[in-house]
């Protein structure tokens, strides 16, 4: 076989899609290469019936899409060639990536994940073809055999025995038939989701005020009110556009004013005019507090609560007791800056509360949802422009999940399982057996997995052995399952590993689909490249097994755009008004329309032609979706944490995001730049527990819950409070030893929601001593890394990866990236004989030893190029910059004599990267502010920093502030 | 006052080195030489080479018609029994007596072998003098399988033995790699490697339990793993202890675990006793080479003329090719020394391993190792002995490079230089010896000894006498003051 000879020209397109990063759902104009080309393909010489089958079906299955004409009339070339002789290949790569400027989300503006989308798409760690038991099989195979077991559980153990994990990576077309076999047809509702852990308490929050789970902002709220109140976000980090976009109005209206509510002094601190660090998990508290601060000042809205809600009084009764006084002692937070918070909220008509995580990931989350909606009800600030209580989600499509119903207690289409709702949709679906109770929710469902009461499961599109709480119970459990099913775009996952079978999934951008993001806004993402081998749709894959399971008529789509308008048939279907969730007015696009929906909010009742803009809010009529069609208040107990701080566990763990990174990194992961603001998981821990516990900054803590334990490099950061630490999410069992951050936490979780408590863990805190630091750098990943300590980050450009509609070109035509592994170990380890038992002993073997400073360095060269490069040494400080020699990685002939040299190659030292749009360094910025830079602005002249996503401006302003304290 | 009567026990290598030496002062001593074996002293160090072909008479370094003709009394085959240090009187086995004023015992060594269960059994040897070799060939010709225990300089030789006559050969070693002296890790890796390509079985790391019969050999190993090794025969070679027991049993002070203590002068506790060559215990050590053994032999002999020179250690480098691969090690071969820095290279697709160890300013270098590619020995050699600059990089020493090896120019060297480590010739004498009428490479040994120990530095006797050449003829080029900092170039 060989490489694609080209024979056309390439031709760039600028396509519009969606970010598949967090809730912002930020507009994106992909530049794609798309280029045709004659080659002799796999199937040049007499193809086998089976090669002519699966080529015609990863042809003709695509369905229609919005690929540039080239792309598609090449495609249809390809079908027929592909059976004949040689192949016309296409290959496409998505080349750049900016915002669309008149995306209503982002307005042109991206952050830095965003902005580096085009770097994380190389082949390498893809998954490309359907695998049972880690052997490659086709397509008919894999679905055969899922069918097959899911049918044959379901029907000896009963439909409960088999459940679906899914996620809000998933696009809402795939959400919908993923959630219509399971509750319509096998007759479960055991579809639970990963939006389980970051959004399900907003869901009961609202469902249970609003009868409805229904977001009544818009993005817009953010910049037109005068207080916008910000609990449990970091929003500067986890939602970078909605926070530049705040920054940029209170920079246009000085006098709008923010208050945070965390625990944590975040980047997103830098914008507040108030911060109130309050204790682990007292936002109830706090907000009961308001209520009776306002109820006691004569603040509250009598007439809008006397019109639209009810049970005002119970509510008020329950925030009696909470007076400043206590609040404050409860909260911990000075009495003066309760106040000034409170009366600046009476003061304050254009209030939005903006809310996530912090709230939401709590025992008594749905509580502090219902504690914070409280009040805005209590004020009539709702549905009015810029006011509102806003819940933020993090995934691209949790909302998408939310609307289809994919969650194990919601039914389809804003209905649970009240016996009209279970029967409308059963005649809706023409449904042979629904489910008529809820299923497990996310946690208990893995339980049940455990106890062996589930015994199949399919996970989509997420890694829950790194994601869900107690997450070694969670790998226990999937290794005693007896089925498990896992469709993701990567073939090693911690999760994937796990897995009887697995099916190649398209991700971004090859699949087609709409998400919702947190302002209820619907947009396409469409198709823009050939699909990784022989990727599928996660909806085409969900359908195929549902045909094998003998529902074909049920599930016959063929497209994604079909889905789509059975989705919206079934959200306007017997509606009369009775669920917010309708969009009538899409149930006829054309496939046409569909590929070119503008980015519309729902409701959508009437069709775009005649009028149906969307809905920029909600409850502007003061009508809700109750019985009653009021409000509904909720007396609230503010209750503390599940588990509380105790001998041996003395510490409160907190989990998050990062700036950089996203999830597991399976995507983040591989764009060098982006692990650059923080290369490890490190734990921030206040200056006071540090000198206790005798860490220094880079130290190795053990962070062990009573669940289990994990390490992470010590961050002496008084961001955090004493006594509480904080350790970001996204390290996993295949980039580090021990950073699997959901070992750790508690599987507490709240009542109603089922959402677990990841904030606050009780945890107990080692320092681990070290003998040996050390960097591997490396050509390829290294499975079974020998240390006691190692994480493993990307290195190289962001490679471009070339989309091939040949798939078996796919993995010569990308070459991997390189890895940069930083290790520690407990004792001497000898890397020439580990060298050797890897690689064998016919490779070139270069080492550097100095004695004197106790520090080594091995290189392994193959044909001339260097294979790894490993340096290690018993103090760090005296380890060259391992990026020094990066660019010898793909150096040939490769010149060893820097590579051995006392004198490490000499690399400017930019330390640390703080802008990594720019890739500019602490030092240099240091240095500007050493020349007299005194404004964030200065340093983005000089520098550049900041002045693309501005995710890092907050960093630089600390920067500024932190040297002029030094000067002073 | 006439002559005194100084006798030596011992006509190895060193202490025929010494007889030669005493030769000079025949005016103040009548000397006696008592060798136990029935030969007088041989070549050693190129034992090897009688399985190739060489005779007992090739190897020779002495004869007894030579030493009398030199007016030397040598008495061979009757080996000395006891020494009355009171009377100052020699018993030997056959019952002659004779008396000295000075004696110096150059004993040196047996091989040891390990106590181990069934190791004196017939087709067990030892691997040391030439009576050994006619057992070694004896038994080998009987037998399809040999083993050696072990895996140092002598063992690999040994080796070498067996495997030219025919044998399927086996090298068993306690330690985890060969020649864990002379050699660091990579390099005893690489020779490793070399040594089992040619089929010679290399076994690290195996103590030997038991010797037992075997079932399809005539003899099985049993090691402390479990493992197991069926042979014909088994030659130990496992390192060497001292012939100390004369001096033993004559009250001499020995050393723990055997050796002849003596002085930086060789002297024993005795002052009229001294201790030469490998018997000799100098700081708690023994210097199982042949190069000390001279040196010890010229310090012996001076303290006996009463000059007062010490000896200070001697250069432990040795250049040697073992079962045809190039081995070399020079100075601190694992870098032990604290403060230094070490650069090696491995490269198997061109079976060479090379590793410096220079100062920790990377300036002078502290030793090397050379394995399947020896030819910047000599270079390496010199920069080591007479501390001369390193290139700026010192990894250039190690690495390969397009413009082949290292090259110095030995007519740079300093006078004071030492060319022949293994004899102590300098720069300087050799000069003497080619400006005084030598002007064959035998001549030059002849008079200075240059190149008669190791051979290592041959090359550079005949770069110098060369240059003499060229220079009588008026052709010698200008280089010849070029400064130290250019003494090492790789040549084009």
């Amino acid at each position: 076989m060989q490489l694609i000879a080209t024979t056309g020209e390439a031709q760039q397109d600028i396509l519009k899609t969606t970010c598949p990063y967090c809730g912002v759902g930020c507009g994106v104009d992909a530049t794609v290469s798309a280029t045709r080309g004659l080659s002799e393909s796999q199937f040049e010489s007499d193809p086998g019936p089976e090669q002519k089958r699966e080529a015609q079906r990863v042809g003709v299955s695509t369905g229609p899409s919005s690929l540039p004409e080239s792309f598609n009339s090449a495609s249809t070339e390809l079908e027929n060639h592909a059976i004949a002789g040689p192949a016309i290949n296409v290959d496409a790569q998505v080349v750049t990536v900016t915002g669309t400027r008149e995306h209503p989300a982002n307005f042109g503006r991206l952050c830095v994940k965003g902005a580096s989308l085009h770097e994380t798409l190389s082949m390498h760690d893809r998954l490309l073809h359907p695998m049972i038991d880690d052997q490659r099989v086709s397509w008919d195979q894999a679905l055969d055999l899922v069918a097959t077991q899911f049918k044959d559980i379901a029907e000896e153990h009963g439909p409960d025995s088999v459940a679906f994990y899914l996620s809000g990576q998933l696009l809402t077309e795939d959400y919908y038939v993923a959630n219509k076999l399971m509750k319509g047809f096998v007759g479960t509702a055991n579809v639970d989701t990963n939006s389980r852990l970051c959004m399900a308490s907003a869901v009961v929050g609202y469902k249970r005020a609003f009868g409805a789970d229904a977001v009544p902002c818009s993005y817009e709220d953010l910049e037109c009110c005068d207080l916008l109140v910000v609990v449990g976000s970091n929003a500067a980090w986890t939602h970078p556009v909605l926070y530049q976009r705040i920054a940029a109005a209170k920079t246009a209206r000085p006098a709008m004013k923010v208050v945070v509510v965390d625990p944590r002094r975040t980047a997103t601190c830098d914008l507040a005019d108030l911060h109130l660090q309050i204790a682990p998990g007292s936002d109830a508290a706090l907000f009961n507090g308001l209520l009776n601060f306002l109820s006691q000042a004569g603040a509250c809205n009598t007439a809008y609560i006397a019109a639209h809600t009810e049970h005002f009084e119970a509510a008020v009764d329950a925030a009696k007791p909470w007076s400043t006084q206590r609040v404050a002692e409860r909260c911990d937070v000075p009495i003066r800056d309760l106040l000034t918070f409170f009366n600046w909220v009476n003061a304050t008509e254009k209030t939005v509360t903006f809310y996530s995580q912090g709230v939401n990931q709590s025992s008594s989350g749905t509580d502090k949802c219902n504690a914070i909606i409280n009040w805005h009800l209590a004020t009539g600030r709702i549905g009015r422009a810029g006011m509102g209580p806003f819940s933020i989600t993090g995934q691209p499509n949790a909302m998408g999940g939310r609307e289809v119903g994919g969650l194990a207690n919601q039914l389809a289409a804003h209905m649970g399982f009240a016996p009209e709702d279970v029967d409308r949709v059963r005649r809706f679906w023409d449904a042979p057996r629904m489910a008529e109770k809820p299923g497990l929710l996310a946690v208990d469902l893995f339980d049940a997995i455990e106890s062996g009461d589930v015994k199949a499961v399919w996970i989509m599109a997420t890694n829950p052995v790194v994601s869900l709480p107690n997450a070694d119970k969670v790998k226990r459990a999937l290794a005693k399952c007896d089925f498990v099913v896992v469709s993701d775009c990567i073939e090693q996952t911690d999760t994937a590993r796990l897995a009887d079978v697995l099916l190649p999934a398209r991700g971004w951008p090859e699949k087609q689909g709409t998400v919702t993001n947190s302002e209820r806004r619907i947009s396409l993402q469409p198709a823009l490249v050939p699909p990784a081998g022989e990727a599928q749709d996660d909806w085409w894959i969900v359908c195929e097994v549902a045909k094998r399971m003998g529902w074909e008529s049920s599930f016959d789509y063929q497209s994604a755009h079909d889905i789509f308008l059975e989705h919206a048939r079934l959200s306007a279907f017997e509606n009369e008004d009775t669920r917010a969730f309708n969009i009538a007015g899409l149930a006829k696009l054309t496939e046409a329309e569909y590929l070119r929906l503008n980015p519309i909010q729902w409701p959508v009742k009437t069709t775009p032609d005649s009028g149906g803009a969307g809905t920029e809010r909600l409850f502007a009529d003061g009508q809700f979706f109750t019985p009653s069609r009021k409000a509904q208040f909720l007396p609230i107990q503010p209750e503390e944490p599940q588990s509380q701080s105790s001998d041996p566990y003395a510490f409160i763990l907190n989990t998050g995001r990062i700036r950089d990174h996203w999830h597991t990194m399976t995507r983040t992961g591989k764009a060098e730049r982006l692990s650059q603001h923080i290369d490890a998981p490190k734990l921030s821990l206040n200056r006071v527990d540090a000198k206790i516990l005798d860490a220094r900054d880079g130290d190795l803590l053990e962070i062990e819950s009573q669940y289990g334990a994990v390490q992470a490099l010590a961050l002496i950061d008084d961001t955090v409070r004493p006594g509480e630490v904080f350790l970001p999410m996204h390290w996993t069992g295949e980039n580090s030893s021990l950073g699997r951050m959901g070992v750790v936490v508690s599987p507490e979780r709240d009542p109603y929601s089922g959402q677990p408590e990841s904030k606050q863990t009780p945890v107990a805190l080692r320092k681990i001593d070290i003998a040996v630091w050390g960097t591997v750098l490396c050509n390829e990943p290294i499975d079974e890394f020998p240390a006691d300590f190692w994480i493993r980050n990307t290195v190289g450009e962001g490679s471009q990866a070339i989309h091939s509609s040949a798939p078996d070109e796919q993995s010569i035509s990308s070459a991997g990236p390189a890895y940069r592994y930083e290790f520690g170990l407990l004792g001497d380890l000898d890397w020439a004989d580990w060298v050797e038992a890897r690689w064998g002993d016919e490779l070139q073997v270069g080492q550097f030893i100095d004695n004197a400073n106790k520090r080594s360095r091995l290189a392994v060269v193959e044909d001339d190029r260097l294979l790894a490069l490993i340096t290690w040494g018993h103090s760090r400080e005296h380890l060259p910059n391992p990026m020094s020699f990066s660019a010898l990685l793909n150096e040939y002939p490769v010149n060893l004599m820097g590579i051995l040299a006392a004198q490490a190659p000499s690399l400017e030292d930019k330390g640390r990267l703080v802008c990594s749009c720019f890739k500019v360094g602490e030092k240099q910025i240091l240095a500007a502010i050493g020349e007299g830079v005194d404004t964030v602005e200065g340093l983005g002249e000089k520098l550049r920093c900041g002045t693309n996503c501005g995710s890092c401006k907050t960093e630089l302003s600390a920067m500024l502030r932190e040297s002029a304290v030094e000067t002073a | 006052m006439g002559k005194q009567r100084l006798v030596v026990v011992g006509n190895g290598m060193v202490g025929h080195r010494f007889v030669e030496l005493a030769t000079k002062h025949q005016d103040n001593y009548q000397i006696t030489v008592i060798g136990g074996e029935s030969r007088p002293a041989y070549d050693r160090v190129h034992l090897s080479e009688f399985f190739a072909g060489k005779s007992a008479d090739d190897l020779a370094l002495a004869t007894t018609g030579a030493y009398e003709q030199s007016g030397i009394k040598a008495l061979f085959g009757d080996p000395v029994k006891d020494i009355d240090r009171g009377t100052r009187t020699l018993t030997t086995v056959s019952g002659e007596t004779i008396c000295y004023d000075k004696l110096v015992l150059s004993t040196g060594s047996y091989p040891f072998v390990p106590p181990i269960p069934g190791n004196d059994q017939e087709h067990c040897l030892t691997y040391r003098t030439i009576d050994d070799l006619e057992r070694i060939e004896a038994s080998a010709s009987a037998s399809g399988i040999g083993v050696v225990v072990g895996g140092g300089l002598l063992g690999l030789e040994c080796a070498n033995a067996l495997h030219q006559l025919g044998l399927n050969t086996h090298v068993v070693e306690f330690a985890p790699g060969l020649m864990g002296v002379q050699l660091d890790g990579g390099g005893s890796k690489m020779l490793r490697k070399q040594i089992e390509a040619l089929g010679v079985h290399v076994h690290t790391g195996k103590a030997t339990q038991n010797i037992v019969s075997g079932s399809t050999s005539r003899l099985r190993m049993e090691f402390a793993d479990g493992d197991c090794l069926d042979t014909d025969m088994i030659v130990f070679s496992a390192g060497i202890r001292p012939h100390d027991q004369l001096a033993r049993d004559s009250g001499l002070e020995v050393g723990e675990r055997g050796g002849i203590v003596v002085d930086d002068q060789c002297r024993t506790n005795d002052t009229n006793v001294f201790a030469i060559g490998e018997c000799a215990l100098w700081r708690g050590r023994i210097l199982g080479l042949v190069s000390p053994g001279y040196k010890m032999a010229e310090v012996a002999m001076e303290a006996l003329c009463e000059e007062n020179v010490s000896f200070a250690g001697a250069d432990m480098s040795t250049k040697l090719k073992l079962l045809g691969v190039q081995v070399g090690s020079i100075g601190d071969a694992h870098g032990r020394e604290p403060e230094c820095m070490r650069f090696s290279f491995s490269d198997p697709k061109r079976k060479i391993y090379k590793s410096v160890a220079t100062s920790g300013d990377g300036t002078r270098l502290l030793g090397a190792v050379l394995v399947g590619d020896t030819g910047d020995y000599d270079a390496l050699l010199q920069c080591h002995l007479n501390g001369l600059p390193l290139p700026a990089a010192p990894e250039e020493l190690v690495l390969p490079s397009d413009s082949g090896g290292l090259s110095f120019d030995p007519l740079s060297l300093p006078p004071s230089a030492l060319i022949c480590a293994c004899n102590s010739v300098s720069k300087q004498q050799i000069s003497d010896a080619i400006q005084s009428g030598c002007a064959e490479l035998k001549e030059v040994q002849q008079s200075t000894k240059a190149g008669t120990g190791c051979g290592g530095c041959i090359g550079m006797l005949e770069a110098m006498l060369a240059h003499s050449e060229q220079e009588s003829k008026g052709t010698a080029n200008e280089s010849t003051s070029a400064g130290t900092a250019s003494l090492l170039a790789r040549t084009g």
